[in-house]
């Protein structure tokens, strides 16, 4: 069995913990701030074991980032899509770990979450004005929601099967 | 009413109570009573307090320079966001204390709030001068609501005896 890792990152609130809660258990957990680095439990994924590396979104924990992130199979950006007044930072969150932090053939995965609450951003929209269509990497965004478990279990199917052809 | 227990204790003064809980950049500050503890000391612990991975429920004891914290994490129940994290610290200048009896002051003063639905950052701010009286005075009672008092009483010669009163008030004040 071939054991890879990811990280998720995000800014804070974005409901990081709540996804990788639900990858866990199932259902949806109530959860509280991330104190910096949470390792949760291995996955198993096929001929995988995947280690999650949950990074607390808050700006002081940013700079625990890219020594995870540089060491990182895949990386996972999760961004609340009804959060539009740090639509801005989160994008320039996400272009600096792309820049800076992670290798070429890194596989990444966008989640636009808490898809449950109305009003929130169109996928289409974000894909467009997050600068996704530009990016040089091998990428897929999913609306989803840890409340309803929408899309949560298709999105990272998709992302383990591209880090399955990678290693 | 009162939620009461009984400990034998050697010393249990600090030289300050500190609250901490996760802001909008990070962990920080809320008080520290008395404020005596330098700034330096302060950021340290502020940061110290609450080690990686850090869950509610969770008891550390170290050192800052010179001086020997114990720390308790817990949850700050939210209505309209997801619930908050924070610690509660007693700092001593020497390691001469009872560190589990302050564990214990520790999760049961926020396990009677939180029955009570009182535990919320300006409700534990506002008892620590109580709290911090009570450690000097060897005798902890601090009234949280109209009808409820938390009683905690280190002289007494008895394991830890919790009686646990149920109380309906949520948003009473407390004196």
């Amino acid at each position: 069995m071939k054991e890879i890792d990811i990280t998720i990152c995000g800014l804070a609130n974005a409901g990081k913990t709540t996804i990788v809660k639900y990858l866990e258990t199932g259902r949806f957990v109530e959860t509280q701030p991330t104190m910096g680095i949470n390792r949760g439990e291995s996955i198993q994924f096929e001929k995988l074991e995947i280690n999650i590396f949950d990074l607390g979104g808050q700006e002081d924990f940013q700079v625990l980032w890219p020594e995870v992130n540089e060491k990182s199979d895949g990386v996972v950006f999760v961004v609340d899509k009804n959060d539009y007044m740090n639509f801005e930072s989160a994008r320039d969150t996400f272009h600096d770990i792309i820049n800076t932090q992670i290798y070429k053939d890194v596989v990444v995965l966008l989640l636009l979450h808490k898809s449950d609450l109305p009003n929130g951003m169109e996928r289409n929209r974000f894909i467009k004005e997050f600068g996704l269509l530009e990016l040089p990497y091998k990428w897929a965004c999913y609306e989803t929601s840890a409340k309803t478990g929408e899309n949560i279990f298709e999105g990272f199917r998709w992302f383990f099967d591209q880090l399955k052809d990678e290693v | 009413m009162e939620s009461n227990f009984s400990m034998v204790v050697e010393t249990m003064k600090p030289v300050s109570l500190c609250l901490v809980q996760m802001g909008d950049k990070g962990l920080e500050l809320v008080k520290a009573h008395p404020n005596v503890l330098p700034k330096q000391v302060l950021n340290e612990l502020t940061y110290k307090s609450m080690p990686m991975g850090a869950k509610p429920g969770e008891f550390s004891s170290a050192a800052v320079g010179d001086l020997y914290y114990s720390s308790y994490v817990f949850s700050l129940p939210r209505e309209d966001s997801r619930d908050n994290i924070a610690a509660i610290i007693a700092v001593y200048n020497n390691m001469k204390y009872n560190i589990e009896g302050i564990r214990k002051v520790f999760s049961f003063i926020v396990k009677e709030l939180d029955s009570k639905k009182l535990l919320k950052t300006e409700v534990v701010e506002e008892i620590m001068p109580n709290l911090y009286k009570g450690f000097e005075s060897g005798h902890i009672k601090i009234k949280i609501s109209s009808i409820a008092t938390i009683d905690i009483d280190f002289s007494e010669k008895e394991e830890p005896e919790q009686k646990d009163i149920t109380n309906d008030l949520e948003d009473d004040l407390w004196k």
